[in-house]
């Protein structure tokens, strides 16, 4: 029998295995800057505010250098080359315009999750059965979750198009993405999903083993952008 | 999108459009390193905290390695012995924990290996679940990393107390100089209890 997706994910393996250590080293990097980010964010832990801010700024730090591995993983698949400082990229090409892209993607998803907090937050105050409240939290945040995924497949293509396409706007960004994705969510869901037996080994290896994986997932969603989007206009 | 089932034999359905398939392409690095890492994990299956991260290492590496081709050679050695480490060590630590559980002499000799190292760095040797009913199965390594960082803190606090002057006594009398004691603590002398256990 064979895995849906077995195509994309031969060809992925198959860049993937040129370019190893280079993927790698980046990855590296990548995980290394989110080590120290939440290291910053949980020290600096005095009041929630400051919590939240610090972890924002951070957070958005780290998005720049994940923005910058996706460029490196168009390039794989085009021109091939590649070095380990394509990760800082973004921090030169447009900064701003990511900046923006990240903190409404952020927003949104804050916004997800504050709606289901509101919502259990209110039916706490009411006089509701034990047993209803559990399941009522259960599903609301299944909701809030649902939509978090549904918006992460939205926006899955920002970082793409804002390498193949830099004259775009922030908002143009996010609709082509939001529009692009129209029908094709799904799809992605699935593609990332077949990845669970990967990322169930690389727990056991204590997450060692994300080193490899993370690109190795991250080549088969873009090689799925390639064949989705870009072989029609090539 | 090309995601259908058909092999990818350079044919993509039309004669007419040849696709030309892509050579196949193995990392020879990844293959090396999944065996090495899954021998490792083999020698190291009896320390369950070493032996599990390195066979899911040599899985993954083993697996990443065959590029757009099949596994084979060193890869497929990798993944053996990389699921055969990990199976190894499943089944010790779980042996152990079951021999723990159902054998009272295991049990025992586990608690005076816990007890020798207490008495070897000074720590209260606990009472066992016979003396007192109320401890159960004795503590865990948290507990005894706890009394031991505690007694640490009360160390340290006592040579700093001793390395810092004396208040003012405000009846003019002349305070004396203060020589920390350079001396190390004496070694605690073993328990009787202990040099009957299972280390004689």
């Amino acid at each position: 029998m064979r895995w849906p997706y077995d195509e994309l994910k031969k060809k992925a393996r198959y860049l993937f295995t040129g370019y190893t250590g280079i993927l790698v080293q980046a990855m590296l990097i990548c995980a290394a800057a989110y080590l120290a980010a939440s290291y910053i964010s949980m020290s600096a832990s005095a009041s929630s505010v400051i919590f939240l801010l610090i972890s924002a700024i951070t957070d958005l730090f780290c998005q720049m250098l994940t923005a910058g591995r996706y460029g490196m993983m168009l390039d794989c698949g085009r021109s091939g080359q590649i070095k380990v400082s394509d990760v800082f990229a973004c921090f030169q090409r447009q900064p701003d315009k990511l900046l923006i892209v990240n903190i409404i993607i952020g927003a949104i998803r804050l916004l997800i999750f504050y709606l289901a907090d509101s919502i259990l937050r209110l039916l706490a105050v009411a006089p509701v059965p034990d047993a209803a409240f559990i399941i009522i939290t259960i599903l609301v945040y299944g909701a809030a979750l649902a939509a978090y995924f549904c918006v992460s497949m939205s926006f899955a293509l920002v970082y793409y198009l804002f390498f193949d396409h830099p004259k775009w706007s922030s908002m143009e960004l996010l609709r082509y993405s939001r529009e692009m994705m129209y029908g094709y969510k799904w799809q992605l869901f699935k593609i990332k999903f077949s990845f669970i037996g990967w990322l169930a080994l690389s727990v056991l290896s204590f997450g060692i083993g994300l080193l490899w994986v993370i690109p190795y997932m991250d080549l088969t969603v873009t090689r799925f952008y390639e064949e989705t989007f870009c072989s029609e206009k090539r | 999108m090309n995601t259908d089932n058909s092999d990818n034999l350079g044919f993509d359905g039309n004669e007419e459009e040849y696709v030309r398939p892509d050579p196949i392409r193995r990392n020879e690095g990844l293959e090396k390193a999944s065996v090495i890492l899954g021998i490792f994990a083999l020698f190291s299956s009896m320390i369950f905290y070493l032996s599990l991260p390195l066979g899911a290492l040599a899985i993954i590496t083993a697996l990443l390695s065959r590029g757009n081709g099949k596994v084979k050679g060193r890869g497929r050695t990798g993944i053996i012995i990389g699921t055969v480490a990990l199976s190894a060590s499943v089944a010790f630590t779980g042996y152990t924990v079951a021999l723990y559980m159902t054998n009272t002499e295991y049990r025992e000799s586990v608690k005076n290996l816990v007890d020798y190292y207490m008495e070897r760095y000074g720590l209260e040797p606990r009472p066992s679940a016979e003396q007192d009913p109320s401890q159960g199965q004795g503590g865990g390594l948290a507990e005894i990393l706890q009394e031991m960082s505690e007694k640490a803190q009360r160390q340290l606090g006592e040579s700093e107390s001793s390395q810092t002057a004396p208040p003012d006594n405000n009846d003019g009398a002349p305070v004396p100089d203060i020589v920390p004691d350079a001396s190390p603590a004496p070694a605690p002398a073993p328990a009787a209890d202990v040099e009957g256990g299972i280390f004689t």
